[in-house]
């Protein structure tokens, strides 16, 4: 993991203070709460239904067993006990006090975690793959990258004050698990001929009230390139942006305004003039910063321990969990565990304070005390022996942390929502949660296969239902709770957006309907087809049928 | 009937005014008023105050059983979350 250097512990201690002081001047009026808005919020300090709320960067999703631990004592000490985990890799504190902030800020800052820029209209915590590092099918390694951008991003004078906020997000594998093109800026990263890597920059993509998917700007570029080319992306944003109406700031209309045949002309001309100044990367920087993200001091173990496989053959739950929650490690006789923070019921992405301490002793005891947080919403333990995974298995279930869930429909997605989020329409928690109760036969989610859900309080979209397999939205129509639903949506390497089905549903008939779709597709997929592929086979009609009763007269004569 | 419901600056707590101009946690000794012009002597003295943030008028129905803001929102920020803390699901 990177560790911060003098300079890095100094910017943040000097951003506490000032940030300290601040709140002094709010506390004692002689700052408005016009004023000390924008201050609070480039410190990631929103004010939300009950409370302030916190979010804390997790750096491309990389998170030590420490950090952890001092999760926890924030959750008990400054919380209710608990976090949240969210689908930008990060973690939210639901119940903070403005009086406290700056003593939580000092306390994480001690284990080298902050929340500048968590919020506001500047650069967001850079994501990553979760598996970054670790991932069979990966290529390049994302993080060094992350880093590097994270470093330049920090406080950048020049883009702090950007039309609206914006994302960036790299993927070191052809399978994307970061959603690199529902991003400001997706990175995907290939190798060369000559086994340099290199990156496709695509531009332009994001969810919200008008979701895009990003196009490619760019099909190589190097890693010498690569600040000074997100520098001209940038530039050009900050300057063709729209300021005037929040709807229409995001870089993804200006790319759809110019095209982006123009929006590339102006970025490269951009470009043509800063390359190869100061922004250029010398390879002298890679490596130092490659050096913070060397694997672990892994043992010389065989593929697969015949133990393992032993214990699959007569536990059946075991093999479940292998099955949906055991990812393929690069390195021979090791794999990538995710815990399921989906347990049958729960809030998903929450996590209670004496659970955190577990899994960082968890992570400790069996990964090199490393972990990562998923976009969807669960944790990842990087560096799992193969020959502890059955022991590691029982010790989670004993949390209630191994559902076998990861990836299944039961792993849902869910922003607040109306629970505590001050923009919702609807409340998007219990939706899930009543979800996860009626889909709760875990055969039957096994049936069902890879199917992603995702649930959103509002069109904002946090709970990236526009990419959901299955997206359900929060309406509000005549002050009562409806839910609108998509198919089809993906935030895979072939990402999709979601189709609308027909009307919104009161939440009662969303578990009824969801079970209609689920039950079509059962019936209808061939072979092992997953239910997407099923979806791009037949189309939306045969679920629309399904969940509205069949009013196309045609198809019945 | 209308209550001035508002956010604590400290600590980013739901309250209410009172009928002495102070600020209350709980919707049951909040005021109350029925007319419009009530209502505007209530947000005005609530945008004088300044150990609060953003307040604005609620209408609420009494019932038998208690009082509760029309809107669901208004509720969630009067009683709470509708779901459980996790600290408190799990135990
Ligand atoms: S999608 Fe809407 S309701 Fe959900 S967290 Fe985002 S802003 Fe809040």
């Amino acid at each position: 993991m990177y560790r911060y250097d003098e300079f890095d512990s100094q910017l943040v201690a000097d951003r506490i203070g000032q940030f300290r002081r601040q709140i002094a001047k709010r506390l004692g009026g002689e700052l408005s709460e016009d004023q000390f808005k924008p201050l609070r919020l480039m410190n990631g300090l929103y004010l939300q239904l009950h409370a302030y709320m916190l979010r804390v960067n997790v750096p491309y999703g990389t998170l030590s067993s420490e950090q952890l631990r001092v999760f926890a004592r924030i959750a008990r000490k400054y919380d209710r006990g608990f976090g949240h985990f969210t689908t930008r890799q990060n973690i939210q504190f639901n119940w903070i006090k403005l009086e406290e902030v700056a003593d939580l800020m000092e306390e994480l800052a001690a284990v080298e975690v902050t929340s500048i820029q968590s919020s506001g209209n500047c650069i967001r915590n850079i994501t990553a793959d979760q598996y970054a590092g670790r991932a069979k099918d990966e290529l390049v390694d994302p993080r060094p990258y992350c880093e590097l951008l994270r470093q330049y991003s920090l406080l950048h004078p020049e883009f702090s004050y950007l039309p609206r906020k914006f994302k960036i997000a790299i993927t070191g594998s052809p399978n994307d698990r970061a959603a690199v093109a529902l991003h400001d800026i997706g990175m995907r990263m290939h190798v060369d001929s000559n086994g340099r890597p290199g990156f496709e920059v695509l531009v332009g993509g994001g969810q919200g009230r008008t979701p895009m998917i990003a196009q490619t700007i760019r099909e190589w570029l190097d890693p010498n390139d690569v600040l000074a080319y997100v520098e001209a992306i940038l530039r050009v944003y900050n300057t063709h942006g729209r300021r005037d109406n929040i709807h229409k700031a995001r870089i993804k209309i200006i790319v759809n305004q110019l095209g982006i045949e123009r929006f590339r002309e102006l970025v490269e001309t951009e470009w043509r003039q800063i390359r190869g100044g100061p922004l250029a990367v010398p390879q002298a920087e890679i490596d130092r910063l490659e050096a913070y993200f060397a694997p672990p001091p892994y043992r010389a173990l065989k593929h697969q321990s015949l133990e393992v496989q032993r214990q699959a053959g007569t536990d059946t739950a075991f093999a479940r969990w292998l099955d949906s929650n055991v990812v393929e490690h690069k390195m021979p006789g090791y794999a990538i565990v995710n815990v399921s923070l989906k347990p049958t019921g729960r809030v998903p992405g929450d996590l209670d304070a004496d659970r955190m301490e577990a899994v960082a002793d968890l992570a400790d005891r069996f990964s090199f005390g490393e972990l990562r947080v998923t976009h969807r919403q669960n944790l990842v333990l990087t560096d799992v022996e193969q020959q502890n995974l059955y022991e590691l298995w029982q010790l989670l279930d004993g949390l209630e942390l191994a559902t076998p869930n990861v990836g299944r429909l039961t792993d849902i997605v869910s922003c607040p929502g109306l629970d505590y989020c001050s923009l919702a329409n609807a409340r998007s928690i219990p939706v899930a949660q009543a979800l996860s109760r009626h889909f709760v036969d875990i055969d039957q989610l096994a049936l069902v296969g890879d199917l992603t859900l995702n649930v959103s309080g509002c069109m904002n979209a946090c709970g990236h239902h526009h990419v959901g397999n299955i997206g359900i939205l929060g309406v509000l129509k005549r002050g009562e709770e409806y839910f609108q639903l998509t198919l089809g949506g993906s935030s895979d390497e072939h990402t999709a957006l979601g189709q609308r089905l027909g009307p919104a549903l009161a939440q009662p008939e969303v578990p009824v309907a969801i079970d209609a779709i689920v039950s079509t597709y059962l019936e209808i997929r061939r072979g092992d087809e997953r239910f997407l592929e099923t979806f791009r086979r037949v189309g939306i009609e045969p679920f629309k049928s399904a969940v509205y009763g069949s009013t196309d007269t045609r198809a019945v004569a | 009937m209308q209550m001035l419901i508002a956010t604590r600056l400290t600590d980013g707590r739901v309250v209410f005014l009172t009928a002495s101009h102070g600020w209350t946690e709980s919707i049951d000794n909040g005021v109350a008023v029925d007319s419009i012009e009530a209502g505007d002597e209530l947000l005005d003295i609530a945008q004088r105050a300044a150990d609060i943030v953003d307040p604005y008028l609620i209408d609420v129905i009494d019932s038998e059983s208690r009082r509760r803001p029309a809107v669901l929102r208004e509720a969630i920020r009067a009683f709470g979350p509708s779901v459980p803390a996790a600290s408190e699901s799990l135990r």
